[in-house]
């Protein structure tokens, strides 16, 4: 790094907090305007960070739906504004046991030894159970590989190291890009489909072996877990401070020093442990409804949809930092609804030149596992067969006016193709990168439509600014992702350029009428995981 | 001969005219929980009204005959009054590729009864624990020494397998012990045997000859969703994948409001009230 840029970076550092402790409109103009003013209400405290199915979430759908009134956009004809989607919760208790009995008993303890990534009465373990250790806990033919192939963990406990077997082929576990089989969820069915109780994970901080940040994982697993009234059979899952890891591998000749030695060294195997484990949960767990929000702008020459999503929960309010236990989301995603809103708001002034029906969703309980969009795909309020494409908005520029865009999942479908016709034709310039399908934000509720075989896709801002140096730039994304995404500090406190959030809602706008001429609907690939998805919609109807 | 050619031709006529009436239908086949069997036949019985093109088949068992045949993909549903253990699941993806689904569709209490002759109105947790497992229990403000006969439901009911694990922590049930098949017949027992004891996943109204007994001090049959009752667990359907087509619409009406009324009028919980 270069004497400027260190020189940049301190000064960066020592610069006032003011800038990041202001409530900053920049620039003028209308939509930039009611985008803040948007975001002023729906990232405010008194929404309580909008968590699902708290009062918070209900008072940011009535100004959802108030404001679409206002802009005389309607539900859906013959429906209902709320599409009400029935869910469970549990948050677990700290007097929850964790017991290990390995050469001495220990009680583990939640939080400081582990956090819990699954939670139900499924996981009660009420008497000690064997375990074994399993390498990644993947069962993977496509690639030759099996941790389970030397074992059997039928009603055992599998512990299992974080991540996938590492190689710069990407023909391999898709190279240095992440997998789905290096999701705990994918960890955890892979066990429960060998008979096994529950997977415990050991965290891998990256190939250099660096210290893992516990308290940041504390802090991602201290919200409720929510789940939909339907869902895959579950069991235990957990994931292990590694400072505490070591009470599985007492009397087993390996150390937990030697597990990471066998992840660098690209040796890992399985084998049994000694040690054994009841885990005895306290949760409080309820039910309750929460509910997508649906509106449209109708057509009634076509039976053509056009689906725009942005999801308008967050996290509710969690474990204080720095004195604040609000989680506002304002970056994720009230500004998201703020631009959905200023686009329908866009899109009803041209109605009766539209082609198409525009379907305007917003999505619950996304925080929770993309649950509301999971819902929507399973309980269509228009027949999917019907939906043309997904738009889901997410992630909105607010540092700058951005000078590129990328686009996240558009190689499932020729979306990307569309959206760079449309880019070519307007000046706007896309990121470089290649085109392959990949499990990138997997996240985001689009791609519960992706699954669903329905063509969808995210716009981000790509590498480039236009007003900053690209140095300031990269370093205020980077610094917003680790310090701000997620936490109390996602707030109105911060310095939000307006202007661009409402020049990005613009340029969807635009896309959005160039697809309404567009005479062909996007298409699946074949290559998509979903095109099969994608046919049977198609074969059914 | 033309009368038979006659008979021939109408009844080609009428099978081809029957066949071009379309109309949605199908079969469902439900088995597993005897706690819930009254209440699904009933559920189904809405259901085949409303929707006359369908059947709906419900057999009981218990939960680990419900959970065997949808492994043998025997029906579309099981009807769980515990949740799927491990063993099911990895018979169920190999036999069926699927780790199945749990869809809960309501609560209910296991309700701990005695004969009404008996003086004892509550018990803890940890002594119904010790009753269960064949201990003997001495009430300190009482001095009487609690000794029972225990009433069980058959190893493949959810509620013996739920009642082993979450209560008796995966001890074995005591020895002085009689087993039945169904729920009535655990109380039909306890008329019958002044000093025994048993669970019923229902909450039983007017009969006075059996009482229930508060656990921890909590009375059961209040059916709040929230309510302090310690005996309290999810009643599942499992299918091999996520409802849709004829499974779907069926859950639909469980969850709708005639269903949910059924599911109430026969002593369960309800789960999906507004907020």
């Amino acid at each position: 790094m270069n004497f400027s840029i260190k020189l940049f970076f301190t000064g960066f550092l020592l610069l006032p907090l003011t800038v990041f402790t202001q409530t900053i409109k920049i620039g003028d103009g209308d939509s930039a305007d009611r985008i803040f003013k948007h975001t002023s209400v729906l990232a405010a405290d008194s929404l309580f960070g909008r968590g699902t199915g708290s009062r918070g979430e209900k008072i940011a759908e009535k100004y959802i739906i108030d404001y679409l009134i206002s802009k005389g956009i309607p539900p859906v004809s013959g429906k209902s504004w709320f599409q009400s989607i029935p869910l469970q919760g549990y948050t677990v208790l700290d007097n929850s046991e964790l017991n290990v009995a390995s050469i001495s008993e220990h009680k583990l303890k939640l939080n400081s030894d582990y956090v819990i990534t699954n939670s139900g009465t499924e996981t009660l373990i009420p008497s000690y159970i064997e375990t074994a250790f399993a390498g990644y806990g993947i069962t993977a033919p496509e690639y030759d590989y099996d941790d389970y192939f030397e074992i059997d963990v039928e009603g055992k406990m599998v512990i299992v190291i974080d991540g996938e077997p590492y190689s710069t082929d990407k023909s391999y576990f898709l190279g240095e890009e992440a997998s789905v089989y290096s999701l705990i969820e994918s960890k955890l069915r892979i066990a429960l489909s060998k008979g096994a109780a529950g997977v415990i994970i050991i965290p891998v901080e990256g190939r250099s072996g660096g210290a893992v940040e516990w308290d940041k994982i504390k802090s991602d697993y201290q919200f409720e877990e929510i789940y939909l009234s339907s869902r895959m059979s579950s069991g235990f899952g957990a994931i292990i401070n590694p400072a505490s890891a070591k009470v599985f591998f007492e009397g087993s000749g390996v150390s937990v020093d030697d597990i990471y030695s066998m992840v660098f060294e690209n040796k890992v195997r399985s084998f049994y442990l000694p040690a054994k484990i009841e885990f005895k949960g306290k949760f409080i767990s309820r039910e309750f409804i929460s509910h997508n929000i649906a509106a449209a702008i109708e057509n009634l020459n076509t039976e053509e949809w056009v689906i725009l999503t942005a999801h308008f929960d967050h996290l509710g309010v969690g474990k204080p930092v720095k004195g604040d236990s609000i989680y506002n989301g304002l970056n994720d995603n009230a500004l998201g609804v703020a631009v959905l809103l200023e686009i329908a708001a866009g899109l009803v002034e041209r109605k009766s030149s539209l082609n198409k029906n525009v379907l305007i969703l917003f999505l619950s309980a996304e925080e929770k596992g993309l649950l509301g969009s999971k819902y929507y795909t399973s309980n269509p309020i228009i027949p999917l067969v019907n939906s043309s494409f997904v738009l889901n908005i997410d992630g909105v520029p607010f540092i700058d006016e951005p000078g590129s865009f990328e686009v996240i999942d558009g190689d499932h479908s020729d979306l990307r193709a569309y959206f760079e016709k449309f880019a070519k034709k307007n000046g706007i310039k896309l990121d470089e990168n290649e085109e392959q399908i990949s499990h990138k934000f997997i996240r985001g509720d689009h791609y519960s439509f992706v699954q669903a075989g329905i063509p969808s896709f995210l716009i981000q801002e790509g590498r480039l600014p236009v007003n900053k140096p690209l140095e300031e730039y990269t370093w205020l994304k980077y610094f917003y992702t680790s310090n701000i995404y997620h936490s109390p500090f996602d707030d109105l406190h911060q310095f939000i350029n307006y202007d661009a959030a409402a020049g990005f809602a613009k340029i969807l706008l635009n896309f959005i009428l160039f697809m309404d001429k567009e005479v062909d609907s996007p298409k699946m690939k074949r290559e998509s995981p979903y095109y099969s998805e994608y046919l049977k919609l198609r074969r059914t109807n | 001969m033309i009368r038979y050619l006659v008979i021939s031709i109408v009844t080609l006529f009428l099978m081809t005219g029957c066949s071009s009436f379309t109309r949605e239908g199908g079969i469902i086949t439900i088995r597993g929980s005897e706690t819930m069997n009254k209440s699904i036949k009933m559920i189904a019985a809405g259901f085949m009204l409303q929707n006359p093109g369908y059947s709906v088949i419900v057999g009981g068992g218990g939960t680990s005959v419900g959970m065997k045949t949808l492994i043998r993909g025997e029906a579309d549903i099981c009807i769980a009054s515990r949740p799927i253990e491990p063993g099911e699941i990895k018979e169920l993806v190999n036999k069926q590729g699927s780790l199945g689904i749990s869809t809960i569709i309501a609560k209910d209490e296991i309700v701990v009864y005695v004969n009404s002759s008996d003086t004892l109105d509550g018990i803890s947790l940890s002594e119904l624990k010790q009753i269960f497992t064949g201990k003997v229990v001495e009430k300190s403000e009482s001095g009487r020494k609690l000794e029972y006969k225990l009433i069980l439901r058959s190893p493949n009911s959810g509620t013996y397998s739920y009642f082993r694990k979450h209560i008796l922590e995966n001890e074995e049930y005591g020895k002085n012990s009689l087993t039945v098949n169904s729920p009535n017949e655990v109380i039909e027992q306890i008329v019958e045997n002044n000093n025994s004891i048993g669970l019923s996943g229902e909450m039983i109204y007017g009969n006075q000859s059996i009482k229930p007994l508060l656990i921890n001090g909590v009375a059961p049959g209040k059916r709040e969703i929230n309510s302090d009752y310690p005996l309290v667990r999810y009643i599942h359907f499992y299918t091999l994948d996520l409802p849709e087509g004829k499974i779907k619409k069926f859950l639909d009406f469980v969850n709708s409001e005639p269903g949910q009324k059924i599911i109430e009028q026969n002593g369960f919980i309800s789960l999906w009230g507004e907020d």
